[in-house]
C-alpha cells in the first residue's frame, strides 16, 4: 500500500498517527522546498531516519564540536571506513576514542531535532511506501511514535515562551550562586537543568555549552532560559572576561535601578491619575437629578392621596364629580 | 345643551375591565421594570468582568514574569498588575468602565464566547446614550413635556397650577397639539366652549387627521349650539377612525338635541354593528345616570408614552444622570464615539499573534502559547488536541499517562470550580469555560439581588394606587438566588464521566 498527499491536507501529526496505529512497517517520505526526509518504521514504531540535506553522518558533526571527538581523529576514521568495512564510530569506538553513550546522546538529538523540525512544516508532500524498508544510511534509533509526537507537540507549544528569552548564543554564561537542592526543589530543575548548570564554568559561551550538553538545542536554551528566570546563572558579551566583576556590578546596578524604575514609574501614574483624574471615590455621586424626580413622584402621590383621588376614578366619566 | 361626560376611552380600559391600567401607572410600571433591567443589566456586567479579572489575572501575572525575565521583584509585578487591573478607580469611571478596560486588558485571554460577550457590551455601550434616554423619559413623568398636566387636566384633577403650566406651554410650543386640547377638554368641561373652539381649531391645524381633536370641537361647538358645526366635525372624526362608536354615540347624541330620532338611531344602529357590547354600555350608562352627554376621549396612553421620550431639559438631564452612574468620565453624547474606539480597540487587539498570551488547556491544565482551540472555542493545548482527533481505540501506556493527567486535571479542577461556584453563581462556570452559562447565571443573580434589594420599586405612581408589590419581588428574588445556591451545589459546572 502506498499513502501520497499533501501536507496541507494531512498534516505530520495525523500521518504519524495513522502509521502508529495500523502498526505499519515501510518508509515516510517527507518532502519540502528545503529538504526530502525519510523515515522509518516498524510495527508503526521510528526506526530511524534520513535526510537529504546531510552531506556526511550528522552526529560525527555534533559530537566533533562538542569536543567529544577531534578533527585528525574523525578524518582518519572516514579514511579507514572502507578498509576496515566499518563506519567511523565504530572505529572510534574500538580504539576507545568515543564512548557509546555520545554516539547514542548525538543520534538523539540529531533524530530530535529533524523531527521538530519536520513536525513544524506546513507544505510540503508525503509518501508512505509499506514495502521497501531499506534503512541503509539511516540513523537508527526505537522511539514509540506516539511518545515523539507528544513531546514535538509540547515543544512546538511552548517554544513562543523561550524564544524571546534565548540569550546571543556567543555570550558566556556564568553561575552566580552554587546550586543547591532546595533550587531544584523551588524551580523545579529538570535533569537536563541541572546537566546544563554542571556544563557552565565562566569561559564557554552558550553555544559551546549547548554543544558540550548533547542535549537538543530545544532542551539546551530551555533549561538557560529556566536558569537565567531562576536568577542562577547571568550571560555576558564573550570578551567581557576581565571586566566581569564591573559587568556584574554594573548589571546589578543596572538592575536595582530597573526595580527602583518600576517603582517610581507605579507611584508617578498613581499621583498623576489622582490629581487629574478627579476619582470618583472622592466624590461619592449621589444623582440629585433622579432623586428629584422620585421624590416629586412621592409628593404627588401624598398630595392626591390626602384628597382622596384614587385609580378606579380615572376610568370614569366627570359626570358624579 | 348636552353634559359632556369623559371617558378614558383607550380599548385598554374595556379589555382590562376594571384594573386601574391608565397611564401613570403603566409609566411607572415599565419604568420600574426599564430600571431593574438596568442595574441588573450593569450589574450582571460588572460581576463578568470581576470573574473575568480573577480568572485571568494569573495567566496575566506569568506572562508579566516572563516578560520581566526575573529581573523584576514579584512584589513590584504584583503592585503593577493591582494597579492596571483597578486603575479606573482613580478615574471618574463607573461600573461599566471597569467592565470595558477589563475586556481590553485580558481580550488575548478571553475564549471564543467571553468574546462574543464582549463584542455584545461594546454594542450595548455605543447604545447606552438612548438607553438612557429612555430611562430619562421613564423617570421624568411628572416633569417633563406636560404629559402629567395633559393627564390631570384631561382627568379632571387639574389644580390652577396645571392649567398655568399648560397655558405656558401651549404659548411657547405653538406645535404641540397634546396641551392645546388638554387646555380645550378643561375648558369645555368649565363651560368656557369659545375658548375651547380656538383651541381646538389651532389643535386640528396642527394635526388634522386627529380623530379625537374633532370629537372635541364638536363637543365645544355643540356646547354654543352649533349643533349643524358640530355635526360636521363628529362625522370627520368618525371618518378618520371608522372602528370608534364614540364619534357615532356623538352624532347620535346631536341628532338627538336637534330632534332628529331616526338618524339618531342610525348612528347608534352603525356604533352596534361596529362593537355593540361597547354600545351597549354607553347607552346603559345613559339610562342608569338619567342624563344624556356628550363622550371625550383622553390621549392613548401609549401616545402619552411615547410623549415622555420627546428631548427635553429635564430628560436630557435625567438620562446624563442615568448615563453618568455606570459611566461618567465622558458626556452621554460620546457613548457612540466610546463604543466605535473600543471595538477598534478590540479589533487591533486580535491582531496581537495568540502565542504572545499564556494560554491554559481546558483539557489538562498545561499552559501553552501555540496550541488551538477546541470545537467549542475553549483553548488546547496540541498534545490534547491530538488526542482528541485521534482514534480512541489505540489507547497504550504512554497515551495513557497523559488521559491520566487529563483525568487527574479534571478532578481538580471539577473540585475548585464546585467551590466557586457556591462562592457566587456563575464564576465556577466561567473559569471551567462554560461561558453561556455562568453569563446566564450571573444575569438572573444580579437580577434576583437588585429585587431583593429594591423590590422593584425605583419610581412611586404619582397617581395613588393601592397597588404595591415591593414585598413579593423582593421574595421573589430571595427566592430566586436560593434556588441558584441549590442548583450550583447539585449540579456543579464540571461533570465527571461526561
Amino acid at each position: 500500500m502506498a499513502l501520497l498527499g499533501t501536507l496541507k491536507g494531512f498534516g505530520v501529526t495525523e500521518i504519524f498517527q495513522l502509521i502508529s496505529q495500523q502498526m505499519k512497517t515501510g518508509s515516510l517520505v517527507l518532502t519540502s522546498q528545503n529538504a526530502k526526509v525519510v523515515i522509518a518504521f516498524m510495527d508503526g514504531m521510528i526506526q530511524g531516519l534520513t535526510s537529504d540535506k546531510w552531506e556526511m553522518d550528522p552526529r560525527a558533526d555534533i559530537l566533533l564540536k562538542g569536543g567529544f571527538i577531534n578533527e585528525k581523529e574523525l578524518k582518519a576514521a572516514f579514511e579507514n571506513e572502507k578498509k576496515n568495512q566499518a563506519q567511523w564510530h565504530e572505529i572510534l569506538i574500538s580504539k576507545g576514542k568515543l564512548q557509546q553513550t555520545f554516539l547514542d546522546k548525538a543520534t538523539q538529538v540529531v533524530i530530535r531535532t529533524t523531527l521538530l523540525d519536520v513536525f513544524q512544516w506546513g507544505e510540503g508532500i508525503y509518501r508512505f511506501e509499506d514495502w521497501d524498508l531499506n534503512t541503509e544510511g539511516f540513523l537508527t534509533c526505537n522511539l514509540p511514535t506516539e511518545a515523539v509526537i507528544l513531546d514535538t507537540l509540547r515543544s512546538i507549544d511552548e517554544w513562543p515562551l523561550i524564544k524571546p528569552k534565548i540569550p546571543p548564543v556567543e555570550y558566556c554564561p556564568v553561575t552566580i550562586t552554587p546550586l543547591t537542592e532546595e533550587h531544584v526543589r523551588i524551580y523545579d530543575l529538570s535533569g537536563v537543568d541541572t546537566h546544563i548548570f554542571d556544563l557552565i564554568d565562566g569561559d564557554k559561551s552558550v553555544e559551546m555549552v549547548v554543544r558540550e550538553s548533547l542535549e537538543t538545542p530545544y532542551d539546551a536554551l530551555h533549561a538557560f532560559v529556566r536558569l537565567m528566570d531562576a536568577g542562577l546563572v547571568e550571560v555576558f558579551p564573550r570578551g567581557a572576561k576581565d571586566q566581569r566583576a564591573v559587568s556584574l556590578a554594573k548589571v546589578t546596578f543596572l538592575r536595582y535601578l530597573k526595580v527602583a524604575a518600576v517603582y517610581a514609574s507605579l507611584i508617578l501614574c498613581i499621583t498623576a491619575l489622582l490629581l487629574v483624574g478627579n476619582p470618583r471615590v472622592f466624590h461619592l455621586f449621589n444623582a440629585p437629578t433622579l432623586k428629584a424626580q422620585f421624590q416629586d413622584q412621592r409628593q404627588l402621590a401624598e398630595r392626591y392621596a390626602t384628597l382622596g383621588i384614587t385609580p378606579s376614578a380615572l376610568g370614569k366619566d366627570t359626570y358624579g364629580r | 345643551m348636552l353634559d359632556v361626560a369623559f371617558l378614558s376611552s383607550g380599548k385598554l380600559i374595556s379589555s382590562f375591565k376594571e384594573l386601574p391600567v391608565v397611564w401613570p401607572l403603566t409609566a411607572t410600571v415599565l419604568g420600574d421594570v426599564y430600571l431593574l433591567l438596568l442595574a441588573s443589566v450593569i450589574l450582571a456586567c460588572f460581576l463578568i468582568g470581576i470573574c473575568l479579572t480573577f480568572k485571568y489575572i494569573p495567566y496575566l501575572l506569568t506572562d508579566f514574569r516572563n516578560a520581566s525575565s526575573g529581573e523584576i521583584p514579584e512584589l513590584a509585578l504584583k503592585l503593577w498588575l493591582a494597579f492596571l487591573v483597578v486603575f479606573p478607580i482613580l478615574l471618574d469611571a463607573g461600573p461599566l468602565w471597569y467592565v470595558l478596560w477589563w475586556f481590553i486588558l485580558f481580550w488575548g485571554y478571553t475564549n471564543r464566547a467571553e468574546r462574543h460577550f464582549a463584542v455584545v457590551f461594546v454594542v450595548l455601550v455605543m447604545l447606552s446614550g438612548w438607553i438612557a434616554h429612555v430611562g430619562g423619559g421613564l423617570v421624568t413623568i411628572t416633569k417633563a413635556n406636560a404629559s402629567k398636566e395633559i393627564f390631570l387636566a384631561e382627568h379632571g384633577f387639574e389644580s390652577a397650577r396645571d392649567i398655568e403650566v399648560l397655558s405656558s406651554w401651549v404659548r411657547t410650543h405653538a406645535g404641540d397639539a397634546e396641551p392645546m386640547n388638554a387646555l380645550a377638554m378643561a375648558e369645555i368641561k368649565r363651560k368656557n366652549f369659545t375658548e375651547a373652539v380656538t383651541l381646538l381649531n389651532q389643535t386640528s391645524n396642527i394635526e388634522p387627521t386627529n380623530a379625537r381633536f374633532y370629537n372635541h370641537m364638536g363637543i365645544a361647538l355643540a356646547g354654543i349650539g352649533k349643533y349643524k358645526e358640530a355635526l360636521t366635525a363628529f362625522t370627520n372624526a368618525a371618518a378618520i377612525d371608522s372602528k370608534s362608536v364614540i364619534y357615532l354615540y356623538n352624532i347620535s347624541k346631536v341628532y338627538l338635541a336637534t330632534y332628529n330620532i331616526y338618524e339618531a338611531e342610525q348612528a347608534i344602529n352603525r356604533a352596534s354593528a361596529i362593537d355593540p357590547e361597547r354600545t351597549s354600555a354607553l347607552l346603559s350608562q345613559e339610562q342608569k345616570d338619567k342624563k344624556v352627554r356628550f363622550i371625550m376621549e383622553a390621549v392613548p396612553t401609549v401616545k402619552l408614552l411615547a410623549r415622555q421620550m420627546r428631548p427635553s431639559e429635564e430628560l436630557r438631564a435625567a438620562a446624563d444622570e442615568l448615563w453618568y452612574i455606570p459611566f461618567g468620565i465622558l458626556k452621554r453624547g460620546h457613548a457612540v464615539w466610546l463604543g466605535l474606539a473600543a471595538l477598534i480597540l478590540l479589533y487591533l487587539l486580535g491582531h496581537v499573534p495568540s502565542e504572545k498570551y499564556t494560554k491554559i488547556c481546558d483539557r489538562c491544565g498545561n499552559s501553552f502559547y501555540v496550541g488551538t482551540t477546541s470545537k467549542q472555542g475553549h483553548p488546547m493545548c496540541l498534545q490534547c488536541n491530538w488526542l482528541d482527533v485521534k482514534s480512541k481505540k489505540h489507547v497504550n501506556t504512554i497515551l495513557q499517562h497523559k488521559l491520566e493527567e487529563i483525568k487527574a486535571y479534571r478532578i481538580a479542577n471539577r473540585q475548585r470550580t464546585s467551590k466557586m461556584e457556591l462562592i457566587l453563581p456563575g464564576l465556577g462556570s466561567l473559569i471551567a469555560n462554560r461561558t453561556s452559562r455562568g453569563i446566564g447565571w450571573l444575569f438572573i443573580l444580579s437580577a434576583a439581588l437588585i429585587m431583593a434589594v429594591t423590590g422593584g420599586g425605583f419610581m412611586h405612581v404619582f397617581f395613588p394606587t393601592d397597588l404595591d408589590i415591593r414585598i413579593y419581588v423582593r421574595l421573589a428574588g430571595l427566592a430566586i438566588i436560593g434556588l441558584m445556591y441549590w442548583r450550583a451545589y447539585k449540579s456543579p459546572p464540571i461533570r465527571l464521566g461526561a
